[in-house]
């Protein structure tokens, strides 16, 4: 597999708020997802854009058997 | 956790606002299952907690009377917040002999609050869960299944990005920005309910 580097040439940190809120263009959204595949600093700076640490760890916590409960009650309804 | 409708009804028909009505029908639907983990987790039977969730929204709603009698009313919201959690922290620090819920038993639960130990923080705790399994609900319905399987198998599952794009046959960055936008959704929806509810 190819190495995961920074290519600080190419990092728009601007844009990744835009990609968040579905706000660029098709062809700027194309770019900056082939970015992050590369990118290890966006896919950071991206996640740190859509929520902090604590709420990325609160979903981790509180969510865990959502689809579970989900499918249950599903289930009892039929 | 079981339907028991009649009971349900017979709260509504108390809030007879619209507004506050549906304010109602929001607060049980996080509420209830906030009391009834939290009376599992200090090792009550799944029939009995559930009877406990249905006891204390009974106290609150019977309460709700005094709430409309009140000249200087506080918000509905806020004032449902108040008195549940004084009837939860009580109905779970009474004692075994305690009499059961009824009678003038419910102005005792609603107004008077026992010596909590840590209730307090679980029931902020079990308040926040159900915050965000509400958030996530809406927002599991607002996207596509296969955008809601990558958030859950990256953020719930533990599962590498990589070992996502691979398996969905995607790319490593339309992963993340698949699970970072689900995130700002949720974060969004669950600051809405949040703010509904204060």
């Amino acid at each position: 597999m190819k190495p995961r580097t920074s290519n600080a040439s190419k990092c728009q940190p601007d844009q990744l708020q835009d990609l968040l809120n579905g706000q660029l263009t098709s062809r700027d959204e194309q770019l900056l997802l082939v970015h992050l595949n590369e990118c290890d600093n966006c896919c950071r700076r991206l996640d740190e854009s859509a929520a902090t640490p604590e709420s990325w760890n609160a979903a981790h916590t509180f969510l865990r058997d959502l689809d579970w409960e989900i499918s249950r009650r599903r289930h009892e309804q039929q | 956790m079981a339907n028991m409708p009649d009971t349900r009804d017979s709260l509504i028909v108390q809030v007879q606002n619209p507004a506050n009505r549906e304010a109602w029908e929001q607060f049980t639907a996080i509420y209830r299952p906030v009391i009834y983990r939290l009376a599992r987790t200090r090792g009550m039977q799944d029939a009995d907690a559930d009877d406990l969730a249905q006891q204390v929204l009974l106290a609150v709603g019977r309460a709700i009377p005094d709430w409309q009698s009140n000249k200087q009313q506080s918000r509905f919201r806020h004032w449902l917040h108040r008195i549940t959690k004084n009837a939860i922290l009580n109905a779970l620090t009474r004692t075994p002999k305690d009499p059961a819920v009824g009678g003038s038993g419910f102005m005792n639960l609603i107004h008077g609050v026992s010596k909590p130990d840590n209730i307090e923080l679980q029931l902020e705790l079990e308040y926040r869960r159900q915050v965000y399994r509400q958030a996530a609900e809406i927002v599991r319905n607002a996207v596509q299944e296969q955008t809601w399987r990558v958030f859950m198998m990256t953020i719930i599952e533990g599962q590498s990005t990589e070992s996502v794009a691979r398996q969905m046959s995607t790319t490593i960055g339309n992963v993340h920005a698949i699970r970072s936008r689900v995130m700002r959704r949720l974060q969004i929806a669950v600051k809405d309910i949040q703010e509904a509810d204060e």
